[in-house]
């Protein structure tokens, strides 16, 4: 099973390179090759560094009760970000056809962000309250793995449009 | 498989996990330093968690990637590729790219995961290990590669001056391979990982997010990602979806356009004085506009599916491609070209398989909505046809050809 996945695995990057630097008209093997070293150099040395740094300032500046919540918030928005970055720079716009991302893309960016935080800021209250009514009435003891608890569903379903 | 005899088989493995020399402690710096990451979560359990995750989600991106690739380019043997539903084509690139998108957050989570397995030391133990992680360079390059160029594209954002389609598809491949490879050395650990039950969760430290928690963020931030986009696609959300690239209604006659006459540089002025279609066969005609529209006229409910995701429909009505075949004595077992007016361009000319180019839904569409079809869809006619990519629905048709 292990020796095929790696057969048929190796198959297919042969495949893959082959046909990248073969079959295609246009010069492309540079520029992939800047774009594929690229994404993946991006990612290692600048994304997630970032993202470390961000988490060592907020378990620095936060309190342990609401930080949980603040590191989900700030996961979700990002993932926005990213997906709303090339929109809100207007990259991809073209003059000659305004159907192209029409919409008000800050405006969108602003919906959805405040849906987000605001299904964390009501989680965090509700499971902050259940937790602290859940200690006082049950009364069976510490609950170890309570206090550690992330925030539950925090989607806010609908970044509602209006 | 070839059966090796044990003494090469003995060698091999012996090259193979004898221990590759350490390089010395003094470069061992920065990240490198021993308990430089200090969150809980960087365990294999969450990893194998997010990573079937990402493979289901790579699985379905590859499959419904390799449809797209074989509706555009139609080798010949694909020719009995159904034509019903009529809506196929869209569903299954819609969820391509909706994948895709919701991918980012899952591969981002995943490789802060790992993170810290980037700075192990010593970098490489043994020859095995150096090879393992060389495959694993593969598989996050190509991962993030095919993410960011996904993304840029559904944006309309070239900015990586090669051509998309091909580097897409071509890179599709060595992701994949590499991903088998990295299930082939994984499924042991993520297996033990996710179905043994004694590995209860460390109670994490006070204000650290516990391993529920991150993954239930991760799928929301997925959740979130794929409802603030999907409305360019799925119409009905598309009240609910801010960040959508396109919107179904927003365009000349109300259906958005990818290629507009003007980049293709149609002028209405020279096509209204000058058009005629030409249908050449063994009996060719050459049509005026006046004469396509004495023809009889059909109407058909049918998609606009772009490859970069987006899909509305339209109210079609004109010719039936079939009935201006027959005209010109076009047997029925042929393949026709269909031509536009533009002069260049990769898709100025589309291909129609014998059963797509008698299907009584494709037409050469006169109108759209009831109205002429404005120039940024195609005036004077286009084809329109069932379950077919975009980019195949031909504009300012101006010759058929049979094949």
């Amino acid at each position: 099973m292990k020796r095929l996945l790696y057969v048929a695995g190796a198959a297919l990057i042969g495949w893959g390179g082959y046909g990248l630097f073969t079959t295609t008209r246009h010069p492309l093997p540079l520029r992939w090759l800047k774009f594929f070293l690229g994404a993946q150099l991006g990612n290692d040395l600048l994304v997630i560094p970032v993202a470390i740094a961000v988490g060592a300032v907020v378990a620095r500046v936060m309190a342990p009760r609401w930080r949980p919540y603040i590191v989900s918030g700030l996961i979700i928005t990002g993932a926005i970000g990213i997906i709303a970055y090339p929109l809100i720079g207007g990259y991809g716009l073209r003059g000659d056809n305004p159907s192209i991302q029409p919409l008000d893309y800050p405006r969108g960016l602003l919906i959805t962000l405040a849906s987000v935080w605001a299904g964390i800021v009501v989680t965090a209250v509700v499971r902050e309250r259940l937790r602290r009514g859940g200690a006082g009435t049950a009364g069976s003891g510490p609950r170890p793995a309570a206090a550690a608890d992330g925030p539950g569903r925090t989607t806010p379903a609908a970044p509602a449009d209006r | 498989m070839v059966r090796r005899p044990p003494a090469l088989n003995r060698a091999l493995t012996a090259v193979l996990h004898r221990p590759l020399p350490v390089p010395p402690e003094r470069l061992r710096r920065g990240p490198f330093t021993a308990g430089r990451f200090t969150s809980g979560l960087h365990t294999e359990r969450v990893a194998a968690s997010l990573g079937v995750w990402l493979g289901i989600a790579f699985g379905v991106c590859f499959l419904t990637g390799l449809i797209s690739h074989f509706l555009q380019h139609q080798p010949h043997w694909a020719t009995a590729f159904p034509s019903r539903p009529v809506s196929f084509y869209r569903v299954t690139q819609g969820l391509h790219v909706a994948t895709g998108l919701a991918s980012i957050p899952l591969l981002l989570a995943k490789l802060w995961t790992v993170y810290p397995k980037l700075w192990s030391w010593p970098p490489a133990r043994t020859l095995a290990h150096a090879v393992e992680r060389g495959s694993l360079f593969i598989l996050v390059a190509g991962a993030a590669f095919q993410l960011v160029t996904g993304l840029m594209n559904v944006m309309g954002w070239y900015a990586f001056r090669f051509f998309f389609t091909p580097a897409h598809y071509w890179t599709a491949y060595i992701t994949i391979g590499a991903l088998l490879i990295h299930i082939g050395t994984k499924i042991a650990i993520t297996r033990r990982a996710l179905f043994t039950t004694d590995n209860e969760d460390p109670p994490s430290r006070p204000g650290a997010l516990s391993r529920r928690g991150f993954l239930t963020t991760v799928g929301a931030a997925a959740g979130v990602v794929t409802l603030a986009t999907i409305g360019d696609t799925a119409g009905p959300l598309s009240r609910i979806s801010p960040l959508a690239v396109r919107r179904a209604s927003v365009g000349p006659q109300h259906l958005p356009v990818n290629k507009s006459a003007k980049s293709a540089r149609i002028q209405e002025s020279v096509v209204a004085a000058t058009f005629r279609l030409v249908v050449s066969g063994p009996d060719t005609r050459s049509l005026s506009l006046e004469e396509l529209r004495g023809m009889p006229q059909h109407d058909a409910i049918l998609p606009i599916t772009c490859v970069e995701g987006w899909s509305a429909v339209g109210h079609w009505s004109g010719v039936r491609l079939r009935d201006l075949l027959e005209q010109s004595g076009i047997a029925g077992d042929r393949w026709v070209r269909v031509e536009s007016l533009e002069r260049g361009g990769l898709y100025r000319s589309s291909e129609v398989s014998p059963a797509l180019a008698r299907d009584p839904l494709t037409l050469l569409a006169l109108r759209l909505g009831g109205e002429p079809l404005a120039l940024d869809h195609g005036f004077p006619c286009r084809l329109i046809a069932p379950n077919r990519p975009g980019v195949l629905q031909t504009k300012w048709v101006h010759r058929i050809v049979a094949l």
